[in-house]
């Protein structure tokens, strides 16, 4: 049970302390603000035709009165303070989407000027509500 | 308790199993053990039942009420992780470890629940179970440095190594908490900013009350777990003591 201090045992506190730095300066790099987690509208906008088919991430927020439902796609526009741009989705639909709400983007920028998302995230609003109240403010379902 | 004959050959340790502090804390570890279970019945009614419903996000956001509960347990867990770490550095005393070896296996086990309780949340509400983002991230790798910190004490040649070893990692492993915390104001995330605010809490108040009471309840539930946790390595230090005793003693005799 009880035995020497081992050269082999130094091994552990050392890797240990390279393991720690090395993901530290994962974190540091990777969210850093040149590699944000996602862009924004006008951020992608002002890349110009460059972002053209570049598959990215974006976070926006979904215009009032623009979503456009049809059997196959979703369409709506994304917007932010100053950029906006049409977006065409073809999956699952998150309960939460709705107007107003912000949503996670991923997909490519076309020539069309539209973007098409193969993924879509929606960001639960950072308020909770009473559904009751809610239904007191806004009668309508 | 079987045979009292051979507690009594061995001198008594301070807070050995049969001392005065030993039974003080069995008593207090049952009376927390009754508290959080009554609490936690509690927590849950008003979680589930109490509560409103949230207008955006229906019966999903109940799970705010163990989520968020379970990533404090996590960094309160952490925090006494850090202290019992430092203490243990300078006083070099087996109860600072056992303190610091107890709290970070409760600690990760809170922030298993903490990711999967988020997971469970996320995917009807964002429509997925994961994200890159940020906090999820950062989460993800608290998970990481707390399992390599209890791996790094299984696989320690001594038992004395591995706390020296595993208090270092539990003072540095604890930078990750305050960022997993400030992940939402500082970058962009998937994951909403704080419900909570200096300025106020935006919900309903029963929705806040339902909330406060499931963190007390989860509180005296860590208090309970570390209670008993630390009872058992109390406990499993003192049998390791006398097995190195007894193999001494058949070594001479």
């Amino acid at each position: 049970m009880v035995g020497g201090t081992t050269r082999r045992s130094y091994r552990f506190p050392i890797l240990g302390a390279i393991a720690i730095l090395a993901v530290g300066f994962l974190i540091w790099r990777s969210t850093s603000a040149t590699s944000a987690y996602a862009l924004t509208v006008s951020e992608l906008l002002a890349r110009g035709d460059v972002a053209q088919g570049q598959r990215v991430r974006v976070l926006a927020k979904v215009e009032q009165g623009s979503i456009q439902r049809s059997a196959e796609t979703l369409r709506f526009t994304a917007v932010d303070a100053t950029g906006q741009m049409k977006v065409a989705y073809g999956g699952v639909v998150p309960d939460i989407f709705k107007d107003n709400v912000d949503v996670v983007l991923e997909g490519s920028y076309g020539r069309d000027r539209v973007f098409a998302a193969d993924v879509l995230l929606a960001k639960c609003p950072s308020k909770f509500e009473s559904q009751a109240d809610a239904e007191l403010a806004d009668p309508s379902p | 308790m079987a045979d009292t004959r051979i507690v009594r050959s061995i001198p008594a340790h301070a807070a050995s199993p049969t001392s005065s502090v030993a039974r003080v804390g069995d008593r207090l570890a049952r009376l927390f053990g009754v508290l959080a279970l009554l609490a936690m019945a509690v927590a849950t009614y008003l979680a589930l039942v109490y509560a409103p419903q949230d207008a955006a996000q229906g019966p999903a956001q109940r799970i705010f009420y163990f989520h968020v509960p379970s990533a404090w347990l996590a960094f309160l867990a952490f925090f006494v992780v850090l202290v019992a770490s430092v203490g243990y550095l300078w006083k070099r005393t087996p109860g600072w470890d056992a303190v610091a070896r107890s709290s970070g296996e409760i600690g990760l086990l809170f922030t298993t629940l903490m990711l999967v309780t988020g997971s469970i949340w996320g995917k009807p509400v964002w429509g997925t179970w994961w994200s890159w983002d940020p906090m999820l991230t950062t989460s993800l790798i608290l998970w990481f440095i707390y399992l390599g910190y209890l791996m790094l004490r299984a696989y320690a040649p001594t038992r004395e190594q591995g706390a020296r070893y595993a208090a270092v990692v539990g003072i540095i492993g604890f930078v990750d908490v305050p960022i997993v915390y400030l992940a939402t104001t500082w970058w962009r995330t998937l994951h909403p900013e704080k419900v909570i605010k200096p300025e106020g809490a935006a919900m309903p108040g029963e929705m806040l009350f339902a909330f406060l009471f499931s963190l007390g309840a989860f509180t005296l539930l860590y208090i309970y777990f570390m209670l008993q946790r630390v009872r058992i390595e109390r406990l499993q230090y003192h049998l390791e003591e006398r097995e190195d005793e007894l193999a001494f003693g058949g070594a001479n005799g």
